[in-house]
């Protein structure tokens, strides 16, 4: 065995045993069950049996690679699934229909709307989604935070350049005065490291990412006085989660260790590593000083339920107890977390709510809320104690029909509200002077196709009044999905060459789709190339035709070579070892091709 | 007596539950191993074979050679693991941590093959791949699968298919081979 091989062994080994470390035990009679009932199984496409008073002998691997690259090739924009474990589940009821009251106007009660009622005997006093001015941009997974002025600075995100997802140095101001945005500096480099962060001088620390591909993050603090951004000191931070302490220096901690940054220097200096190290966990600064981490994933493959207290005064992490909920599997998802008045947390995760006690160190798990296991893009307490959870989907799919809910700590009650559009992605919530929460961007997904959105919406309490502007903004354009551009013929139709000794072949085409197919043979090499090496007469089959072709095939002591049908760029159906044989070429309606065998 | 992989297929193919339910205990391990290498996560490789095995149930008449079943699954579950790839949007936060070094992952290899490769490496360099490079590195590394069988899988020609096998192996040598 040479060195190669021993290397390819050892490779196999390797793979093998890093995959082994993540499988767990699993129980088949329940996989075949889900299998069965169809979790799992993807968005449904129009299938169609062919008409052929025999079973397909359609080669199910190339089917499935056909669809890979019809989805990949024919539509360009960003796919989503759908999450397995909801199939099944009702349709989401309509939204309520907001009404906008004039402006001054105290909003009524979500009892005095159409649509969803509230569940709780208890918070019955819910308020209301009024569309605000539109960002410039469409953007999701952007931060936002409020400036001492009041305005709220929104940075970075993912937009779309073309048909393609790119990380986003843009920054806008929304004028909660006018409910207008307008463009402010560019950041250095795109934001992610850690979210948005008002320091006490008015100024705002952002995580930022120079090397998307690299393993280096930064930081920038944007200057509202002149709009513009400076990287801070140190090139390379850690990333996490940025919480600023009552000394007046953040704590940004993150899986790679924690940092303090001193506005007052502008300088980093490494404190004490947590416990647990974790990212996507939240971080809520204590009454007592101290700051509370809960959650989050140690890798991607494992989510904690764990929980550290971090005390400024030693620069120390002390493990204190669990969070009880546990994430289902399947799910990525972030919990939130708020200080509520009384000095609890209150940390939301999809399969339920829990409040912690800093001064017993215990957790007490909430009322069930209305959508119980769905994700929460954000926690926000409001002006009047209430605690505005503003929901999402799993995987792009909404979990239920309402997109936000109040939770009653007084109480330990919870409400869904009216109104509301449907990011699909966690967008921040942020908290106005006004007492009111604005939401911006997200995306809109139809059929599995996402875009991002520039839209943006205020949350309106019950006894706050609806701000001046609402009402005088246009109508955010509807998102408009464009049809997939149809994938381009990678070849010019060509009937090809007349091989040497080639041996006709007359075979049934059967092209039941709305576009025309081009058969060709063609060799192909290692870099994917194709050279006719033999013809197709008539090589191009009209839509919805069904004809006889001749094939002239190369001799039968060739090899290398294939017959190709358009669309699949370079998918071959039958190889050289294959042909002549009975059959037909079938293209069905919605593209999807295969032989069928005689 | 065992029962024969082709009765077990002709048999779930009409429905019956109990010989699927016994295909998927013979290979769920390994429509797992081949999906976590392309999707790098626990729950999405779960995710990626459940969706396999909803497809298996539904097309599992269309296999014309039953011996075949192995190579047909984890093909499927290769492609629905870059499906859930190629519809995943990475946060910039994401994919910065991807390449952390994990910690507290204890190293359970138990294959003295394996001891050749760091883990850490491997992974650091999976991360770097694209899913269909992580595809045809994990059905022919993971679930030895032909070039034929891994250009039909993944809408290659087999040529095409060893082509870019051989030079992804040139390159994972460099990066991960230090003995």
């Amino acid at each position: 065995m040479d060195d190669f091989d021993q290397f390819e062994r050892s490779l196999s080994a390797a793979l093998r045993a890093d995959a082994d470390v993540s499988v767990t035990p699993f129980e088949p009679g329940a996989i075949a069950v889900a299998a069965v009932s169809g979790v799992g199984q993807r968005a449904p496409r129009r299938e169609r049996r062919l008409a052929a008073g025999r079973a397909a002998d359609l080669r199910p691997v190339a089917i499935a690679a056909v669809i890979g690259v019809i989805v990949v090739g024919g539509a360009i924009f960003m796919i989503q699934g759908i999450a397995p474990d909801l199939i099944g589940r009702p349709s989401p009821t309509p939204n309520a229909d907001p009404s906008p009251s004039l402006p001054g106007v105290v909003v009524p009660t979500a009892s005095d709307l159409p649509g969803e009622p509230t569940s709780s005997p208890v918070v019955n006093q819910t308020g209301v989604w009024v569309a605000t001015g539109s960002m410039g941009t469409p953007r999701e997974g952007h931060t936002a935070v409020r400036l001492l002025d009041g305005r709220v600075l929104v940075a970075g995100g993912v937009g779309l350049e073309g048909d393609d997802p790119v990380p986003l140095t843009s920054a806008e101001l929304y004028d909660p005065v006018t409910g207008t945005w307008s463009t402010t500096g560019d950041m250095i480099h795109p934001q992610g490291a850690f979210q948005a962060l008002l320091l006490p001088d008015g100024t705002v620390l952002v995580g930022d990412v120079p090397d998307a591909h690299a393993d280096i993050v930064g930081a920038e603090l944007y200057d509202p006085a002149t709009g513009t951004w400076s990287r801070t000191r140190k090139d390379s931070v850690v990333a996490g989660t940025a919480t600023l302490l009552a000394n007046g220096t953040v704590l940004v901690t993150g899986p790679r260790g924690s940092e303090l940054f001193d506005p007052s220097t502008g300088d980093w200096t490494a404190t004490g590593t947590m416990t647990t190290p974790r990212y996507n966990h939240t971080a809520t600064l204590l009454p007592d000083g101290r700051v509370l981490v809960a959650g989050g994933d140690v890798n991607p493959d494992r989510p904690t339920h764990s929980a550290e207290l971090y005390d400024p005064n030693t620069g120390t992490w002390t493990a204190t107890t669990s969070l009880s909920g546990a994430a289902p599997s399947g799910q990525h998802v972030h919990p939130v977390a708020t200080l509520l008045p009384d000095g609890t947390v209150l940390v939301v995760h999809p399969s339920s709510a829990e409040r912690y006690d800093p001064g017993t160190e215990t957790w007490t798990a909430t009322t069930e809320q209305p959508t119980a296991g769905g994700g929460a893009a954000s926690a926000t307490l409001l002006s009047d104690g209430l605690v505005l959870v503003t929901l999402w989907g799993v995987d792009g799919v909404p979990r239920g029909s309402a997109r936000s809910e109040l939770y009653d700590p007084g109480t330990d009650s919870w409400a869904t509200t009216a109104g509301g559009s449907e990011p699909l992605q966690i967008v921040p919530a942020t908290l106005l002077f006004d007492g009111t929460v604005l939401r911006s961007g997200g995306a809109e997904c139809v059929e599995g196709v996402c875009l991002m959105k520039s839209s943006a919406e205020l949350y309106v309490p019950a006894g706050v009044p609806v701000p001046s502007h609402i009402g005088t903004h246009p109508e955010p354009e509807p998102t408009v999905f464009p049809t997939p551009t149809p994938v381009p013929t990678p070849y010019p139709p060509a009937a090809g060459p007349d091989p040497a000794g080639g041996r006709p072949w007359t075979v049934t085409v059967v092209n039941d789709s709305p576009e025309p197919v081009t058969l060709f043979v063609a060799e192909e090499d290692e870099d994917g190339m194709s050279r006719l090496v033999g013809s197709v007469t008539p090589n191009v089959v009209p839509p919805e035709t069904t004809i006889e072709v001749t094939l002239l095939l190369p001799a039968a002591d060739t090899r290398g070579w294939w017959i190709f049908v358009n669309p699949p760029t370079h998918g071959s159906l039958l190889g050289w070892d294959e042909v002549p044989r009975a059959g037909q070429f079938v293209i069905q309606a919605d593209g999807q091709v295969g032989w069928l065998g005689a | 007596m065992e029962i024969q992989a082709g009765e077990l297929v002709r048999a779930a193919a009409l429905g019956d539950e109990t010989a699927f339910t016994e295909l998927v205990a013979r290979h769920h391990h390994d429509l797992l191993r081949v999906a976590y290498v392309i999707c790098r996560d626990r729950a999405l490789a779960e995710d990626s074979a459940q969706a396999a095995w909803a497809i298996a149930w539904r097309r599992m008449g269309d296999l014309k050679d039953p011996t075949l079943i192995r190579g047909w699954l984890v093909a499927v579950a290769a492609n629905e693991a870059r499906r859930i790839m190629r519809s995943r949007r990475q946060s910039i936060q994401e994919i910065s941590v991807a390449d952390i070094e994990l910690q507290g992952v204890p190293d359970l290899r138990s294959d003295p093959l394996a001891a050749g490769i760091a883990n850490a490496d491997l992974r650091r360099v999976l991360a770097t791949l694209d899913p269909t490079d992580r595809a045809l590195i994990a059905l022919r590394y993971v679930a030895e699968l032909s070039s034929d069988e891994i250009g039909r899988a993944l809408g290659m020609s087999p040529s095409g298919a060893r082509g870019r096998l051989s030079r992804l192996l040139l390159r994972l040598r460099g990066e991960l081979d230090h003995g």
